[in-house]
């Protein structure tokens, strides 16, 4: 995996790829790729949808080979819902095979004279970009089932639905499973809009003839994997926790803790909650069985398996399982109790290409405009497919809760930089509105992740019950989930990772067996902290400053019941997390 | 079951709360009541003890169970990160749960490092008990937790609101009258459908199931 593959959309006479070796980039992957790339090669100030921004993907450190975990995939540009530096990440079957054929990145650059649309296709004997407007406005799953009659079941794609083409900051980036399924999206920042604004539809990916990518040192690396997938398979969330209930294990937790945002925010639990919970969906999918019904891998080569394929009542294939934050957005967020709606949403955003989040997150501040009732699953349903459509209405809700909020006059919009929040309220959980306010990528939960900060050295100095002891480790979670992204690896693994040095260790002694390097914990932190240095740049020079590190006002007036709470890091305390 | 001590009763069904239901079902609808303990059930306790002491001596829950398997515990819906010094009241609401993922999980952990990320919604010691109004406290299971205690409890009997009960059964009717293979009502005969048209008041009706498996 030592090339990139460049992609000039808007080469005279039609788009031209070309590709070089990793150079200055070489020991980057995923997310340390992508921001490295966009960073240095983007122009802080430039439009998302113009010549000057580039759509890179990166496959992870370790993809394309047998390393477990290892299949995750990261997308990066400018973001036209942000404005500032993003990555998304998605699992699914292209990032193996990217890593397979030895490609590091694909970069999309410049953008074509004409409004033409394009599809690619990589395998080992090239790249072959062709024209073809047949694809226009076509779904993920339609566009799907072209590129398998065209090229066969053995491939996968990476696709914009309509959304994409819109270039609606709300889309997301396809990418297929197992099953050769668009269902796994790189969802957050309207990362879909800037495919779409470099014309490519559609790039297909075939591996035929080529073999996973062999370690520097195979038994170091054997073993070191055997020691990962048992610290992975002992640990009770890894272990069982998730591959039992999915990531929607968290709803009754979450409400319980009465953390759950409910209709828009303003309460902090949901009367219908237990309809729609994780134990609710695993019982559900057992009962209605299926093919991979309640535990499924999102790509080959995940241990813990957290996902799974919802069928409707008659055993008619629907959607993957939805997700936590899915089923908040949809469900909670805009109180909707009933899982098989919730599903056909998850099945429409997948298909138009939609980020389910902010998807959700527009649809109830859309409802507190009075365009539907909370609750109310047909109108939700039909929100989503006005988007489909193109309509006016699609359109503006297509372009994400804070576009909606201004147009539909609502003071109550949860963004963060223009992002919508997940399904965590920062008044309940502090720490994550911290995270939400100063993470480089808009108001994200994945920014600071459950990655132990005592176990990855950077572990808080100060007194972990101060404000400023909060600030700490949310910075700490920051650093420490960049580097993880830069692995490929699922966020999943922080689980073992933060109760079982020999785990963490397993990892560090996995990515040394396979690079050959001789990496320390220490240089982990280092990673994960050039990292966050490099996307803070970037959007200090496109003009996000502090002053955008900041949560909506109201988080810091309305109580959240049934705690009555309020959001009360002050901003002196939030400007301290990039002070590193 | 291992993850309790066998010598303790989890529920009197001699309690005069309320009526006592019991059903024998097919085995491959007990998941489904799992539900009603993630609503939540009421259990008769001795006031003003520990969450260990509730858990462990009165309800007959292993230590070790306690200590390994439930991570993430919730008193009123406060997080609780020490559960021998948290001391339960009556019309209390303890929710139990297994270790969750992400960060969010991770925060809502019982002593965990980033506890402090939560400390708006942390249990402290000195927040108002509630008022000694009754004699019970609100369990809820959820997830591993419902997976491993919910056979035992669910068998040996759970007090529920009737409302809980009513609508439970309202809405999963067709899959209760092929599942359930016989009821009785405090020892009498009663068809699952019948239940929707019984007058509990206000009582709490003792739940307490039997599987057999399908022939
Ligand atoms: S744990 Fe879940 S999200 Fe992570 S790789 Fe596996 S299926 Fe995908």
């Amino acid at each position: 995996m030592d090339k990139i593959l460049r992609i000039n959309m808007g080469a005279d006479g039609g788009p031209e790829a070309k590709v070089d070796s990793l150079g200055d980039y070489a020991g980057f992957g995923g997310r340390g790729l992508t921001s490295a790339i966009v960073a240095k090669e983007v122009p802080p100030t430039c439009h998302p949808l113009s010549e000057d921004n580039k759509l890179v993907i990166a496959p992870g450190l370790l993809s394309g080979s047998t390393a477990a975990m290892s299949g995750r995939i990261s997308v990066g540009c400018k973001s036209p819902l942000t404005g500032g530096i993003k990555e998304a990440n998605a699992g699914g079957q292209p990032s193996q095979m990217l890593g397979r054929l030895g490609y590091a990145a694909i970069v999309l650059e410049g953008k074509p004279k004409e409004n033409n649309l394009y599809k690619v296709f990589i395998n080992k004997d090239g790249v072959d970009i062709k024209e073809d407007n047949n694809l226009c406005m076509l779904g993920n799953y339609d566009l799907v089932d072209k590129m398998k009659a065209e090229y066969g079941e053995k491939i996968a794609c990476i696709s914009i639905g309509q959304a994409g083409e819109m270039k609606l900051a709300g889309a997301s980036i396809a990418f297929t499973d197992m099953e050769l399924r668009p269902t796994r999206h790189a969802g957050r920042g309207g990362v879909g809009a800037v495919m779409g604004s470099k014309g490519v539809k559609v790039i297909v990916v075939d591996d035929a003839g080529m073999k996973a990518r062999s370690p520097a040192d195979p038994d170091k690396f054997r073993e070191a994997n055997k020691e990962f997938v048992a610290g992975l398979k002992k640990h009770p969330v890894s272990g069982e926790g998730l591959p039992t209930y999915g990531t929607n294990v968290l709803t009754n937790v979450i409400n319980e803790a009465g953390a759950y945002p409910t209709k828009n925010f303003q309460l902090g639990q949901f009367d219908g909650c237990e309809k729609i919970s994780g134990e609710t969906q695993a019982e559900t999918e057992n009962t209605r069985g299926g093919e991979g019904s309640a535990t499924h891998g999102c790509h080959r080569g995940c241990i813990i398996r957290c996902s799974g394929t919802f069928y409707d009542k008659d055993g008619n294939y629907v959607t993957k399982q939805v997700e936590y934050e899915t089923v908040w957005a949809h469900g909670g967020n805009c109180g909707i109790d009933d899982l098989d709606a919730i599903a056909q949403i998850d099945r429409l955003d997948d298909d138009y290409g939609l980020d389910t989040i902010e998807m959700g997150a527009t649809i109830a501040v859309a409802m507190e405009a009075g365009l539907a009732e909370f609750g109310d699953a047909q109108a939700a349903i039909n929100m989503v497919k006005e988007v489909g459509k193109g309509s006016h209405l699609g359109r503006i809700l297509g372009s994400g809760a804070a576009v909606t909020g201004k147009v539909l006059g609502v003071a109550r919009v949860p963004v963060v930089k223009g992002q919508a929040m997940p399904a965590y309220d920062p008044r309940g959980i502090q720490g994550i509105g911290v995270t939400y306010a100063t993470s480089t990528m808009g108001a994200d939960h994945t920014a600071g992740y459950a990655v132990s900060s005592n176990i990855m050295g950077v572990g808080g100095k100060t007194d972990p019950l101060s404000p400023e002891g909060q600030v700490e480790l949310s910075r700490n979670l920051q650093i420490a989930t960049a580097a993880v992204d830069a692995t490929g690896m699922c966020l999943f693994i922080a689980f073992p990772l933060l109760d079982q040095p020999e785990t963490f260790q397993a990892l560090i002694d996995l990515i040394n067996a396979f690079s050959g390097a001789n990496l320390t914990a220490d240089d982990v932190t280092e990673l994960g902290k050039s990292i966050l240095k490099k996307e803070r740049e970037f959007n200090l020079q496109a003009g996000l400053t502090a002053q955008h590190d900041r949560l909506p006002d109201y988080f810091q007036k309305e109580q959240l019941p049934p705690h009555n709470i309020t959001f009360k890091v002050t901003n002196e305390e939030l400007d301290q997390v990039h002070n590193f | 079951m291992e993850n309790l001590n066998q010598s303790k009763s989890l529920n009197s069904t001699t309690h005069p709360l309320g009526m006592q239901l019991c059903m024998i079902v097919q085995a491959d609808v007990l998941a489904l009541f799992f539900r009603l303990l993630s609503q939540g059930f009421a259990v008769t306790v001795q006031p003003g003890c520990s969450i260990r002491d509730l858990l462990c001596l009165q309800l007959g829950i292993r230590e070790e169970y306690l200590d390994e398997r439930i991570q993430t515990i919730f008193l009123n819906g406060n997080a609780v990160d020490d559960v021998d010094s948290t001391i339960v009241e009556n019309d209390a609401i303890l929710a139990l749960s297994g270790a969750m993922p992400g960060l969010a999980g991770a925060t809502l952990r019982k002593g965990g490092i980033l506890a402090t990320m939560r400390n708006s919604i942390s249990h402290k010691n000195d927040m108002a008990s509630t008022p000694h109004t009754g004699k019970t406290v609100i369990i809820k299971f959820f997830n591993l937790v419902t997976k491993d205690l919910g056979p035992s409890f669910i068998q040996q009997g759970v007090w529920l609101r009737a409302k809980q009960l009513h609508d439970f059964v309202a809405s999963n009717l067709e899959i209760l009258e092929r599942g359930c293979k016989s009821a009785k009502l405090d020892g009498q005969d009663i068809k699952v459908n019948q239940i929707l048209g019984i007058d509990f008041g206000d009582n709490l009706v003792n739940l307490k199931l039997k599987t057999e498996s399908k022939s």
